[in-house]
């Protein structure tokens, strides 16, 4: 290799690595990155609205059995399954897997509540939904038994 | 090996400038990286990451492998997510990974309590907390995912992934289709990722299993042999396995009154009620024993002494992900002869012919009904194990590491051979 393109290819990279992103840099990532910050905030901001910032409310919220009673019928649908996740969320924030799992257990009551009582052409989705939640409940109680993927 | 490229340096600088200015950075670093290694001022670098590879695991070792078998290509990065040394690793698993680097990429994000950073645990639209394991991918030339995480998004020019299993389906950020080649461990795990992922596998590379040869005839003993952790969920199914073994010697003297069955497992550090559960059933039977945490030397006499293999993992579980995906210990018993009778689920239907190399077999009924064969037939237990050590020996490590030295040839040859035309493309396109 010539000695110019030596030279040219170690300031090529000497003027790169000055000038190296610290995080997210390109234009998808970055994109993505202000999706999720808006709908982090959107989070935040329902979820303080839904909860009156009170933590006994979540707990409330997380019956050990998905078919116990939990507000439905005080929601708004669309607002029913956003609250599941924003609470998956926050207990993962304050505590441990024992407590996703209760979140997940509860989303996942709160989506068969949905496919059974409404028709809106949208129950292949939240079938697939269901599938995807209970694969997630095993996966996860069996991290909380401590017992890790076989193989 | 081939001649560098002849480039122009001003070519070089214009497409760098063009390529940062309508891709982003990245792209722009990555094409000085290829230059680099087209023209030959550095060796390629490989970066592979394992957000479990701080404990010992069969996936760890994997990867580990791997690893080792490509120091001698490429400059190689082991990238973790909890402090770990390569001294560590090649003690664990007997390795030589002189030269290979570990870099430590803390997710401030997701140090909790976990043992591990656990993909499982991130929630859909939340911020994804391995940015900066993609941001580390960047770095290298070839970046290698043996997580299995999906939520890891690749930056390197080449980017493989190996799957042992894909756990969860797509949700939130997914980025398993960005891997070119995707590797697989079995062709249950292939069939898992069609189904889960909606992905196509490119190749499967079965782990590497040492063992063997068989022990001598006269060395073998009427032992019938078990190892698997003892999980606390019992998926193992250690406790079935004692129950049966108590039942066959109680039921059948005259075949199985010599028999002994040891059970051998990892536990954790005061192990598990699980464990003890196992343990209370062998209490009643003098040729039943528990043996945990073996050494590596003690599991290898264990190995040369019996001559019947026991697995029933995935026996009764509805999750497919509590099937053995391979079954590394049935493959290493079959290596020092043990004839293997193994629930037929899973990866097992690779491994193990039924009839030929070993037995499938749907419960307890099943292995009670193949082991008195066995117990019964001298001929036919030397017949099997024979067929199985054999056929076994296709898993060894110098099959591994002839494979992974074809694929990773081959993309790196078509990184550096291809490097002209991808200038010429670029030109092209900016």
């Amino acid at each position: 290799m010539s000695d110019p393109l030596a030279s040219t290819l170690a300031e090529l990279r000497r003027r790169l690595e000055a000038d190296r992103p610290a995080a997210a840099d390109d234009a998808e990532a970055a994109s993505a990155a202000q999706g999720q910050t808006d709908l982090w905030q959107l989070s935040e901001l329902e979820l303080d609205r839904l909860m009156g910032r009170r933590l006994q409310e979540v707990h409330r919220l997380l019956p050990p059995n998905p078919d116990l009673p939990v507000p439905r019928q005080s929601l708004p649908r669309r607002l029913r399954r956003r609250l599941a996740l924003w609470v998956q969320r926050l207990l993962l924030l304050i505590s441990g897997p024992q407590w996703h799992l209760n979140a997940l257990l509860t989303e996942l009551g709160l989506a068969t509540y949905v496919r059974h009582r409404l028709q809106e052409g949208r129950e292949d989705e939240l079938t697939e939904r269901i599938a995807g939640l209970e694969e997630e409940v095993a996966l996860l109680r069996r991290r909380v038994d401590g017992d890790g993927p076989a193989s | 090996m081939p001649s560098p490229p002849a480039i122009d340096a001003a070519d070089l600088t214009r497409l760098v400038d063009r390529l940062r200015a309508a891709r982003g950075w990245q792209a722009a670093y990555n094409l000085v990286q290829r230059a680099e290694c087209a023209l030959g001022t550095r060796r390629p670098r490989l970066g592979l990451y394992d957000h479990a590879l701080h404990l010992v695991g069969g996936g760890q070792k994997y990867g580990c492998l791997l690893a080792a078998a490509l120091r001698d290509r490429c400059e190689v990065t082991l990238i973790a997510n909890r402090p770990i040394t390569t001294g560590e690793l090649e003690g664990w698993y007997g390795l030589d990974l002189s030269g290979v680097e570990v870099e430590v990429v803390a997710l401030p994000r997701l140090d909790g309590a976990q043992a591990q950073p656990d993909p499982a645990l991130v929630v859909p639209g939340e911020p994804n907390p391995f940015t900066p394991v993609s941001a580390a991918s960047g770095r290298f030339d070839l970046f290698v995912n043996n997580s299995m995480n999906e939520r890891v998004r690749p930056r390197a020019n080449i980017a493989a992934a190996v799957c042992h299993f894909p756990e969860r389906r797509p949700a939130g950020e997914f980025y398993m289709d960005r891997y070119k080649p995707l590797l697989y461990n079995s062709e249950y795990t292939a069939e898992w990722i069609r189904r889960r992922w909606g992905l196509e596998p490119d190749r499967r590379l079965f782990p590497p299993v040492e063992g063997g040869p068989p022990s001598p005839e006269g060395e073998r003993q009427r032992l019938v042999l078990s190892v698997a952790r003892f999980e606390r969920a019992g998926s193992k199914r250690q406790l079935e396995m004692a129950r049966a073994f108590v039942r066959l010697r109680a039921e059948f003297p005259h075949l199985a009154g010599d028999w002994r069955l040891v059970l051998a497992g990892g536990v954790e550090a005061g192990g598990n009620d699980y464990q003890r559960r196992v343990e209370e059933v062998a209490a009643d039977d003098a040729a039943l024993r528990v043996l945990t945490n073996v050494s590596a030397n003690e599991l290898v006499g264990l190995y040369r002494q019996a001559s019947l293999f026991w697995h029933l993992c995935g026996a009764g579980a509805r999750d497919p992900g509590l099937c053995e995906h391979f079954g590394m210990t049935v493959a290493e018993a079959m290596r020092y002869g043990l004839v293997p009778i193994v629930f037929d689920g899973g990866g097992m239907p690779e491994i193990v012919a039924d009839g030929a190399t070993g037995y499938r077999v749907s419960g307890s009924a099943g292995l009670l009904e193949r082991t008195l064969e066995l117990m019964a037939d001298d001929d036919l237990r030397r017949r099997l194990g024979a067929a199985g050590a054999e056929t076994a020996a296709r898993f060894g490590l110098e099959r591994f590491d002839t494979e992974v030295r074809e694929i990773f040839d081959e993309l790196l040859a078509g990184y550096i051979g291809g490097f002209e035309a991808e200038l010429q493309r670029l030109r092209d396109e900016l």
